[in-house]
């Protein structure tokens, strides 16, 4: 049972790289692109730590996990927005008829 | 893994310096993601710690990329974002 839900968790991730990987080629912009990594990077992660979860003999590495899951998801967000940010300022263009707005 | 390759393709033919470095952040999670499973596919529990720095690592590399990108402040000196406007007017119909 265990080992259908890990397998099912593992697939889901693969699923959701392959598609961050799929958007970092299909979209027109820098900063779509970023979305689609975003997105797909988070979940792959949180599915990744899931599986090994469920795998894990001991408690002190369910911890590990539970700490590299938390760190990731605070990190990877604030590092996506930091990069739109730096973008902005240093001068790349967003796709044409995009509707910028402050804040 | 082939991801990696993939995405590092797009490192390479990037046409700007955000796709590089939106490349990179993707290569450090997936190599983050390749450690933990050789951990548990292995039963060596001690890679679990070398994943978890290894992201912290990336992350700070990251950070000094772009620090050395931002000119002075940090903060936006776009007063009210017009010097997209501008710019973007030649080519308004493009429907």
């Amino acid at each position: 049972m265990i080992k259908w839900i890990v397998f099912i968790c593992f697939s889901g991730s693969f699923l959701a790289f392959g598609l961050g990987t799929l958007g970092l080629y299909k979209f027109p912009d820098p900063y779509t692109r970023m979305h689609a990594v975003g997105m797909g990077d988070t979940f792959g992660v949180g599915l990744i730590a899931l599986g090994l979860f469920l795998l894990s003999p001991s408690w002190v590495l369910r911890l590990k996990l539970m700490v590299i899951l938390f760190l990731f998801w605070t990190i990877n967000p604030t590092m996506t927005h930091l990069v739109a940010k730096v973008g902005l300022i240093h001068g790349v263009q967003p796709v044409k008829n995009t509707r910028l707005r402050k804040g | 893994m082939v991801l990696i390759l993939l995405v590092l393709l797009r490192a390479i033919i990037g046409p700007t310096v955000i796709d590089r470095l939106i490349s990179i952040n993707a290569i450090t999670s997936k190599v983050c993601v390749i450690i933990l499973l050789i951990a548990f596919a292995g039963e060596e529990y001690g890679f679990v710690d070398i994943a978890f720095v290894f992201m912290l690592s990336g992350f700070v590399g990251g950070l000094w990329i772009l620090k050395v990108l931002a000119p002075g402040d940090w903060e936006l000196k776009i007063p009210g974002l017009k010097g997209f406007e501008g710019e973007r007017e030649e080519g308004v119909s493009h429907d």
